[in-house]
């Protein structure tokens, strides 16, 4: 049991945190992308954050809970399990309450004609995505390196 | 942080970079089957500059800091079942980064712009071929994660 539920929160993680790390990848080549090409980029972005991140998030967070309520080795008091409650929590609710709603309203801009508008937007989102990246990416070490566990 | 602990915090680094970058490609790919053409030209020339650039180097680093793994901890042997099923699964992912999606998205970068109806069928084997590369990614952080045979 405990090896299926880390198997499910493992690949979670890394659907989330690659495919997080790669959109930003991507998006750093949009500046001098073509119009449609941009427009077709953020309606592939607010699927994936969406369709796919925020699912992802929420397995990994169920996965890892129910791993620490079912483990004797760990306890939520833990700094690592504290550490990655508060990233994983923070950094799903700057996706849901922030990212994905500015995507969509960037999307609206630019399907609208307001291109310069939208682009503040999206170097916005950019940059709080950025933010998460890192916070996840703490995350990912405190998993790895369990400190004080 | 122990010499162990590093190499395998960049052993998993280089491993979400590549494996999760590689399912969002993925489905951007398949997403792209149904889009316009100035799009997917553009995703096409975005996933080929960033494939050589973020795959091929990622994947060298896991498989890197794997085997320095491996030769740090006394309890891991390179014949071991879950380190026999990493290696195999990592060349030939490896061997479809290398000698299947350059040559490929060179032709379908070609057929976009010349508005060749062959890209169609081409972006839709990429998808399919590139689907199967994920799964046997998939496998690897299975045997990496339950250790097999351990």
């Amino acid at each position: 049991m405990f090896e299926t539920l880390k198997l499910i929160h493992v690949l979670a993680a890394i659907i989330w945190v690659g495919g997080s790390i790669m959109a930003q990848l991507f998006a750093l080549r949009l500046t001098a992308a073509a119009p449609a090409h941009r427009l077709g980029f953020a309606r592939d972005l607010r699927f994936a954050a969406s369709r796919i991140f925020v699912p992802s998030a929420i397995v990994l967070l169920g996965a890892g809970i129910w791993m620490v309520a079912d483990s004797p080795g760990f306890a939520f008091g833990d700094p690592f399990v504290v550490i990655g409650l508060v990233a994983v929590g923070g950094s799903l609710a700057t996706a849901i309450g922030y990212l994905i709603p500015n995507i969509g309203r960037a999307i609206e801009l630019m399907t609208s004609g307001r291109g310069p508008e939208a682009g503040a937007v999206i170097r916005k989102v950019a940059l709080a995505a950025r933010a998460v990246i890192v916070i996840l990416l703490v995350a990912v070490w405190a998993m790895v390196v369990k400190p004080g566990g | 942080m122990t010499l162990l602990e590093t190499y395998k915090l960049l052993h998993v680094l280089a491993a979400i970079v590549w494996v999760g970058g590689g399912i969002l490609t993925l489905v951007f790919t398949w997403r792209a089957l149904g889009t316009d053409r100035e799009h997917r030209l553009g995703l096409a020339r975005d996933t080929e500059f960033l494939a050589n650039r973020v795959f091929a180097p990622a994947a060298m680093v896991a498989l890197l800091f794997g085997i320095l793994m491996v030769l740090e901890v006394d309890a891991y042997e390179f014949t071991d079942t879950w380190i026999v099923i990493g290696f195999t699964g990592l060349v030939l992912s490896t061997i479809l980064g290398m000698a299947y999606y350059p040559p490929q998205s060179k032709r379908l970068i070609t057929e976009i712009t010349e508005i060749d109806p062959k890209a169609e069928g081409r972006l839709a084997t990429i998808a399919k071929v590139s689907t199967i590369d994920m799964g046997i990614l998939v496998v690897v952080v299975w045997a990496m994660v339950a250790k097999p045979g351990l």
